[in-house]
């Protein structure tokens, strides 16, 4: 009741959840070109997925696995959302249409399509702990993969993150309820990175059992995704767009939501995206937004490029940014190669380069 | 044309420490005399020497080609010289009509009539405002009119303004813009202290740049421009010599303590944005009127935030919203003021007494039995790591110099073990030896993992002490620095513009 009572009042004066505010980037988020300015080694449709092996680095474009260098690796039937490699050889990949496949090692051709009763229909982001031990995240129970923004716009706090044994098969739900895990990196002391989309944290949890999440990085200006290891300490956090008010209102906004995927196509939803789809019908960049009736000057961005360079306790020590008038945007994974880092941009489908960034000590600034 | 009041050789010393310097101004009848400079460049010394508030250490003063001496500020307003202040100086509890004729009383007095003169007067001024109103129901802007109608019902032929549009909206600065001009007209001879020097490029005849309390130019204001002007201003460096300008790194950004979001509060802070990072000092430069007073005072409970769409603050991830500053205090946020003397400590209590009251204030003896000798103890314990000049924790605090004060201010605020410290104007009224601990002590702070906020109106202090500089104009943070890209031109030019 009280609660009620509270989130009426909260409504009525624009407070809590009702604030609808974004934090600023600043301090460590502080925006800057050099992630535009980052070289372009090539260009693939959809490219994603990028994973450090002995033999080179290995991406995914849609439904084929391609390495650098060597080229196609393999062609799958669906989609490859999540991959991850093992030190032994071993791979898994996750599919658009469910699933995770084991390729190499001793597991190798095991399928996963089901954990404990449930569907892997989200494979978001996978890690073998071990050769026999695969923690995988699975994003949405309602949606696919792709169906990322359509899971945003209903407010999915339905991910799982499931480790797998995988010689017998065994699975536990470290943990549930989490709104779209889609990135995992093992903490120095053992447990887990997480991060947890929808809601803007990067969280801790146990490893070996289900407990409690704790919060390593909280409210973030942007959607966290997959996170990558420094080999210098640290980690790589990337996030695959940016917050805007727009968008934090229309998500307070159930009916508006419900009209918006009722009737117009999901290219053009107020809603996050990957890149511009560079079509007059998508939603004004410019902005039209008045708040207390003011005109807001800003433009509502949809599409983002970052990357942060995180310390051992996940917290932000510089970016790099492309940022609304730049092109390299929708950043889902990242990759160390030698001194350099790798950064797949999804949204315009461009591996970048970051040269020397894996080199930098941790505590100086790229500019 | 003779000058009305001229200036020679003035200087002003406080405690032998001069706040004005060997200066030559003049001031000619018609005219609008700009007077712009840094905080602590003598802009307000220099004015209130002329206003009788401050008697001069030397120099010679003319007013009409005869020498003067002023001694108090009634002797100038004979003269026609009158002041308004940038804190408006009249009786909040009495009407518009009693603030005009305050001091010019008869012995029996009609209200109505009055009223009526008052009327008349205002209404020849074309100023729309209410004689029976109180004051202390007016706006800013009304407020500054009636300071106005004051000013020449005592038929003042010089006035000073100080800071005049700082609370004024666009459309009310543009009002008091037509008034001066209507002033001039009559032969009244204005001077005008601004920090906003797109006015005194606007509004003045001529423009006079002090720094460091001396005379850097005089000259027609269409002989300036913005850059020649903040180059004017800035361009020194004695200041920087006392502070040391910041040759070194800049600290490594630590977790985030503090993340605003599009906080607003009245006129003074609008929808503004910014984090604070532990083991950093951030520094935050604005103007008179920028706001950064006030959205800093916001966070730590002292004002309200906007009661609709107020905005977000989060300490360490998590919403806070404060009605009082206790409840601020208890989350580990502590503000020390810019006004220590009013609100800083408690004049009449000993050094002991006040860091006490700081420790009672976090809630952790809830039953307030203070033990004495606990209080000495923990009053030595800060004395000693303050180095706080005084016999011993019984000596009464308003005894000790204005840095020693400010010492035991500050050790009043960390006795209740702060995640987030928030310095206002630390120095302000310090002697210089004290300024440099005063320093030291905010960078230790910082070394030692605190997350720390200087604000500060005086460019060199910024510098020398911030890793990173947030800029506040308007009631907004509109630009972040980190020390190593800061220059005093950028810093000035992002306040002002």
């Amino acid at each position: 009741m009280i609660g009620v009572l509270r989130r009426a009042v909260d409504n009525f004066l624009g407070r809590g959840e009702a604030a609808v505010t974004v934090p600023v980037m600043d301090g460590p988020l502080k925006p800057n070109q050099l992630l535009e300015a980052a070289g372009r080694v090539l260009t693939a449709p959809e490219i994603d997925n990028l994973a450090a092996t002995a033999e080179g680095t290995l991406y995914t474009s849609g439904n084929t696995l391609v390495g650098i260098p060597g080229g196609e690796v393999a062609r799958f039937p669906s989609v490859i959302t999540c991959l991850a490699a093992d030190a032994g050889g071993a791979m898994a990949l996750g599919f658009e249409d469910g699933g995770i496949e084991i390729r190499g090692g001793a597991p190798n051709g095991r399928r996963f399509d089901q954990v404990n009763g449930q569907k892997l229909n989200c494979p978001t982001a996978a890690l073998f702990l071990d050769a026999s031990t695969l923690i995988v995240t699975n994003g949405s129970a309602q949606h696919r993969p792709l169906q990322w923004r359509r899971d945003l716009m209903t407010l999915g706090r339905s991910g799982t993150v499931w480790r797998l044994d995988l010689s017998t098969g065994k699975a536990l739900a470290l943990a549930s309820g989490i709104a779209w895990p889609c990135g995992i990196a093992v903490a120095p002391d053992g447990r887990l990175y997480i991060s947890e989309s929808w809601r803007h944290h990067v969280l801790l949890i146990d490893a070996a059992k289900a407990s409690r999440p704790a919060l390593a990085l909280t409210d973030p200006p942007a959607y966290p995704g997959r996170i990558a290891p420094a080999a210098k300490g640290g980690y790589w956090l990337t996030f695959f767009s940016v917050r805007n008010q727009l968008v934090e209102f229309i998500l307070r906004e159930k009916d508006y939501r419900q009209r918006m995927i009722k009737d117009v196509p999901e290219p053009f939803w107020m809603a996050p995206a990957l890149a511009s789809l560079g079509k007059f019908e998508e939603p004004l960049q410019g902005s039209g937004l008045k708040q207390m009736g003011i005109l807001k000057p800003w433009a509502a961005t949809r599409s983002y490029g970052l990357v942060v360079r995180c310390d051992d306790k996940m917290q932000p020590i510089f970016s790099y940014h492309s940022r609304a008038d730049g092109t390299i945007h929708g950043i889902t994974s990242v990759c160390e190669e030698r001194s350099d880092l790798l950064v797949a941009a999804k949204g315009p489908g461009v591996l970048a380069r970051l040269s020397g960034a894996a080199d930098r000590p941790m505590g100086t600034s790229p500019s | 044309m003779s000058p009305i009041l001229e200036l020679r050789k003035a200087t002003k010393e406080f405690r032998g420490v001069p706040a004005i310097k060997d200066i030559d101004f003049t001031l000619e009848p018609g005219e609008i005399h700009a007077i712009v400079g840094e905080n602590g460049a003598g802009k307000s010394t220099l004015t209130k020497a002329l206003a009788g508030v401050h008697k001069l250490t030397s120099g010679e003063m003319l007013f009409d080609g005869k020498p003067m001496m002023l001694s108090a500020p009634s002797e100038a307003l004979a003269l026609g010289i009158a002041m308004v202040f940038q804190e408006t100086m009249l009786v909040p509890s009495m009407t518009v009509a009693q603030n005009i004729y305050l001091g010019d009383e008869k012995l029996f007095n009609r209200l109505r009539g009055l009223y009526n003169q008052a009327q008349q007067f205002l209404a020849g001024m074309n100023f729309q405002v209410n004689p029976t109103a109180l004051v202390s129901s007016l706006g800013a802007a009304h407020k500054q009119m009636v300071e106005i109608a004051r000013a020449v019902h005592h038929k003042a032929r010089i006035i000073i303004f100080d800071e005049p549009t700082a609370s004024l909206t666009p459309e009310e600065k543009n009002h008091f813009f037509g008034l001066v001009r209507r002033l001039v007209k009559q032969g009244v001879a204005v001077i005008f202290i601004s920090h906003a020097l797109e006015e005194a490029l606007m509004l003045a005849d001529r423009i006079t740049v002090l720094r460091d309390g001396e005379l850097v130019v005089t000259a027609p204001a269409r002989e300036f421009d913005r850059e020649r002007l903040i180059q004017a201003m800035v361009g020194r460096s004695l200041s920087a010599t006392l502070h040391g300008a910041a040759q070194r790194a800049p600290r490594p950004y630590g977790r985030r303590v503090l993340s605003v979001q599009n906080l607003s509060s009245g006129s003074m802070v609008r929808n503004t944005s910014f984090s604070v990072y532990a083991g950093q000092i951030s520094g935050i430069f604005g103007l008179v009127g920028a706001g950064r007073t006030e959205m800093m005072k916001v966070v730590a409970g002292v004002i309200k935030r906007d009661l609709f769409y107020g905005g977000d603050v989060r300490l360490e991830g998590k919403q806070v919203r404060y009605r009082v500053p206790r409840q601020a205090v208890r989350d580990g946020i502590v503000y020390v003021t810019e006004d220590r003397k009013v609100e800083g400590f408690f004049e009449t209590m000993s050094i002991a007494g006040n860091i006490q009251t700081g420790d009672e204030a976090t809630g952790v003896n809830p039953l307030k039995i203070v033990s004495m000798a606990k209080a000495r103890t923990l009053a030595k314990t800060w004395i000693d790591a303050l180095s706080i000049r005084a016999i011993d924790g019984n000596a009464r605090i308003i005894e000790l110099s204005g840095g020693n004060q400010q010492k035991v201010v500050i050790a009043k605020s960390l006795v209740q073990k702060p995640k987030l410290i928030i310095f206002d104007e630390p120095t302000r009224g310090v002697d210089v030896g004290a300024i440099v601990e005063i320093h030291q002590l905010i960078n230790r702070l910082a070394d030692e993992g605190f997350a720390v906020v200087v604000i500060s109106s005086y460019l060199p202090e910024i510098m020398a002490l911030s890793d990173r500089i947030l800029v506040a104009r308007q009631g907004k943070i509109i630009e972040e620095m980190s020390i190593d890209e800061a220059t005093e031109q950028k810093i000035m030019y992002a306040a002002v513009h």
